[in-house]
């Protein structure tokens, strides 16, 4: 009987001093990654205070202007180039006309030589003023064809 | 624990030398006295030596136990606190930040470099490798310190990453690196009138630096100013561009929110690099624009007129006549151009004539004029966060004859950020804001000191937006945006006493949208010369009023002001006002 309860607290002691052992290895090594993290968030506060303030530095006002004359051939924006949402004109579906038959009648920019690509294209943009009355049974797309002259 | 055996005595034959107890046959049972104290004896070293083992395990155990709750904490502060010093870095400065938060100074880790001259065999070979990996030192005084008794030199501070690497492959033995904190300006020159700069070691010294320098240096929340780095690109720019092309010396400019008293734009040219402000020149670092005091010239008008009209002296409809010079004593006041008969006050306000403002000052009186330039602010020196703030220069004793001069803006010097407050007054519906560098938040819009009645500033309003159609600010007119305002060209006073014919300040005071203001620009240009564009003048109307052009033509898109739509073409008769002169009714323009 001694024996049993003798080995049994053994074991016990045993099994908890190797749990004990583990434990405290595992807090070593996350005591570790902790530090390093806390070390890693240190130099990123750092690097970040110094991005931000190389970002202002290559963000200034004058450079950009100046890279985007010379690079993009922009200018400032001129006042006339401001506009209210309400002053611009009125697009067929403010009449009753059908979003998709608007799209197909719209007007097109007349075709350039060797560019039928990109009048196909122009169909699916929405920025008309007239076209509205056509018959409803005609084929826009044969219709616009015929108009445009495309494929001819 | 374990379990007990029953222990029998032990029992042996007598030996032939032991003691003879009994018969032939007979047990000798061995004297239990010297068996048990031997047992005794050893049992109880036993139990002794047991106890001391137990003991020490006990303290081995407490050890551990210390060691591994309580003591592991304090091991981790230890290396965490290690760990800090050797990497943890806050800056002890904060940054300062324009209102959208664009960063203008701020505090960066570095690296500086020392030595210590003991340690130092050979000062002059130190001294050539260090200058060769870094030019900008001066190689004689760098000698001569590394040559010196001492245990510390600063050799250079706040230097790249690239020469801190350097300098270190160079292995000089008594050179060292050190951790540093160096103040960054990424706009450079734009913002260092406002901003300011510090020293080597961090104080600040001028500009916004030196008045928030306790502030700053106590938190680390950016401190957010009222300027606006897009407007401020747009000013300095537009104002550079003027003084080159009337070669003139210097300028300044301030864009003012007429609603909050807010500066957006605070510029004064020349300007210099705050991290080298030693190598700039006075002139350079002289801000123009809360520094300088200038005699301002016609942009007084404003002034003169609003008080005229708001103290009850004249109205609208009153007129005076321009023909004759107004002598008085030794002095005489003319108009730049002469106009002849009789003028109503929009017209004389229109065409700057200076004759016609004196006579209508003088109806008002010196002692009005006296209150309410001082209700303007023009006459003490305004409460403004900028350490370099001037006192304006005003006559003493102020006679009828400075009234008059005053009247036209003679003989009266204020700084342009006086003006432009004054201004915003004028324009805002008659309240005078406390300028201020600092952003207000939304809803924190100071109350204002009323100095006008909202129905004369909406009077100058009106006379202003009339200076720019019709008057001689034409040149001012942004289509869209109702720029008003007022032209003011002023002869320099000459060393010698008197005026100089050549040397003049031009400038402008005007504010946008004149039907209801947000903003007021002040430019001002020093000493332009006449260019063969302008026809050979360097007037306001030639110099400062095209330049509010171009800078309100940009600064409206970045603000998000849309121009209006053009003027409907009968507007123009609601400009119409009867005027009566002596009897007469007659319309004005």
């Amino acid at each position: 009987m001694n024996r049993i309860v003798f080995l049994v607290l053994f074991v016990t002691a045993a099994v908890i001093a190797g749990v004990m052992f583990q434990v405290k290895q595992e807090v070593i090594s996350l005591e570790a990654d902790l530090g390093d993290l806390n070390r890693g968030i240190e130099n990123d506060k750092e690097a970040i205070v110094v991005l931000q303030a190389e970002w202002s530095f290559l963000s200034r006002p004058q450079r950009i202007a100046d890279l985007a004359r010379r690079h993009l051939g922009m200018a400032p924006l001129p006042p006339q180039a401001m506009a209210a949402v309400t002053r611009l004109a009125p697009r067929p579906e403010d009449f009753g006309v059908l979003p998709e038959v608007a799209a197909a009648t719209q007007p097109m920019p007349r075709r350039r030589p060797g560019d039928d690509a990109a009048v196909v294209a122009v169909v699916q943009t929405a920025d008309a003023d007239t076209g509205i009355g056509r018959p409803a049974g005609a084929d826009p797309i044969a219709a616009l064809i015929a108009q445009q002259g495309i494929g001819q | 624990m374990f379990r007990r055996k029953a222990v029998r005595p032990q029992v042996r034959p007598l030996v032939p030398c032991g003691q003879d107890v009994g018969g032939g046959r007979a047990w000798v049972i061995e004297s239990d006295d010297s068996r048990t104290d031997a047992l005794e004896t050893g049992r109880t070293r036993l139990v002794i030596a047991g106890l001391v083992f137990a003991m020490a395990f006990v303290v081995v155990a407490a050890r551990l136990v210390t060691l591994g709750l309580v003591q592991g904490d304090e091991g981790q502060d230890l290396v965490a606190a290690a760990q800090a010093a050797d990497t943890d870095w806050t800056p002890s400065r904060a940054p300062i930040v324009d209102r959208n938060g664009e960063l203008l100074a701020v505090s960066l880790p570095g690296a500086s470099i020392y030595a210590n001259p003991h340690e130092i065999r050979d000062p002059e070979m130190a001294a050539q490798a260090i200058a060769s990996v870094a030019p900008n030192l001066d190689l004689e005084r760098l000698r001569s310190h590394l040559a010196r008794d001492g245990s510390f030199i600063w050799v250079d501070r706040c230097i790249s990453p690239r020469r801190t690497a350097a300098i270190n492959a160079l292995g000089l033995p008594g050179v060292y690196i050190k951790q540093d904190e160096c103040r960054a300006y990424p706009q450079g020159a734009l913002t260092s009138q406002v901003v300011g700069f510090t020293d080597i070691d961090g104080r600040g010294l001028e500009g916004m630096e030196r008045s928030f320098d306790e502030v700053l240096r106590g938190r680390s929340k950016p401190l957010r100013l009222s300027i606006d780095l897009r407007l401020q690109t747009v000013l300095a720019e537009e104002l550079g561009s003027t003084i080159t092309e009337f070669s003139a010396i210097g300028g300044a400019g301030v864009i003012m929110d007429v609603r909050s008293g807010e500066v957006l734009s605070l510029v004064s040219l020349p300007t210099y690099d705050p991290l080298a402000p030693a190598l700039s020149s006075e002139e350079a670092r002289f801000n123009r624009a809360t520094l300088g005091v200038y005699e301002m010239g016609s942009v007084f008008k404003i002034f003169s007129t609003a008080l005229s009209l708001d103290s009850g002296a004249v109205s609208l409809r009153d007129g005076f006549n321009l023909s004759n010079p107004i002598r008085v004593g030794r002095f005489t006041i003319s108009d730049f151009h002469m106009e002849h008969g009789w003028h109503a006050i929009p017209d004389i306000f229109r065409v700057s004539s200076n004759i016609g403002t004196v006579q209508m000052a003088m109806t008002a009186g010196t002692p009005t004029i006296q209150d309410y330039f001082g209700r303007f602010g023009l006459l003490r020196q305004p409460a403004f966060e900028l350490p370099e703030v001037a006192q304006p220069l005003v006559p003493s004793p102020w006679r009828d004859i400075n009234s008059m001069t005053a009247a036209y803006g003679h003989g009266i010097a204020v700084t342009p950020l006086q003006v432009a407050r004054a201004v915003s007054a004028v324009v805002n519906g008659g309240e005078m804001l406390p300028a201020t560098l600092l952003a207000r938040g939304p809803g924190e819009d100071p109350l204002g000191q009323r100095v006008i009645s909202k129905d004369t500033s909406d009077k100058l309003r009106w006379l202003m937006r009339l200076v720019v159609e019709s008057g001689t600010g034409r040149s001012a007119d942004a289509p869209g945006y109702l720029v008003g305002g007022k032209t003011g060209t002023a002869d320099k006073l000459s060393p010698h006493g008197g005026y100089m014919r050549n040397k003049r300040i031009a400038s402008f005071a005007g504010a946008f949208p004149m039907d209801d203001p947000r903003y007021v620009i002040f430019v001002m240009v020093d000493e332009p010369k006449p260019t063969a564009k302008t026809y050979g003048y360097a007037t306001a109307g030639w110099v400062a009023a095209p330049m509010v052009r171009r800078v309100v033509e940009r600064l409206a898109p970045i603000i998000g002001l849309p121009p209006r739509a053009p003027e409907p073409a009968n507007r123009k008769d609601q400009n119409l006002i009867p005027v009566s002169m002596r009897g007469t009714d007659l319309a004005v323009r």
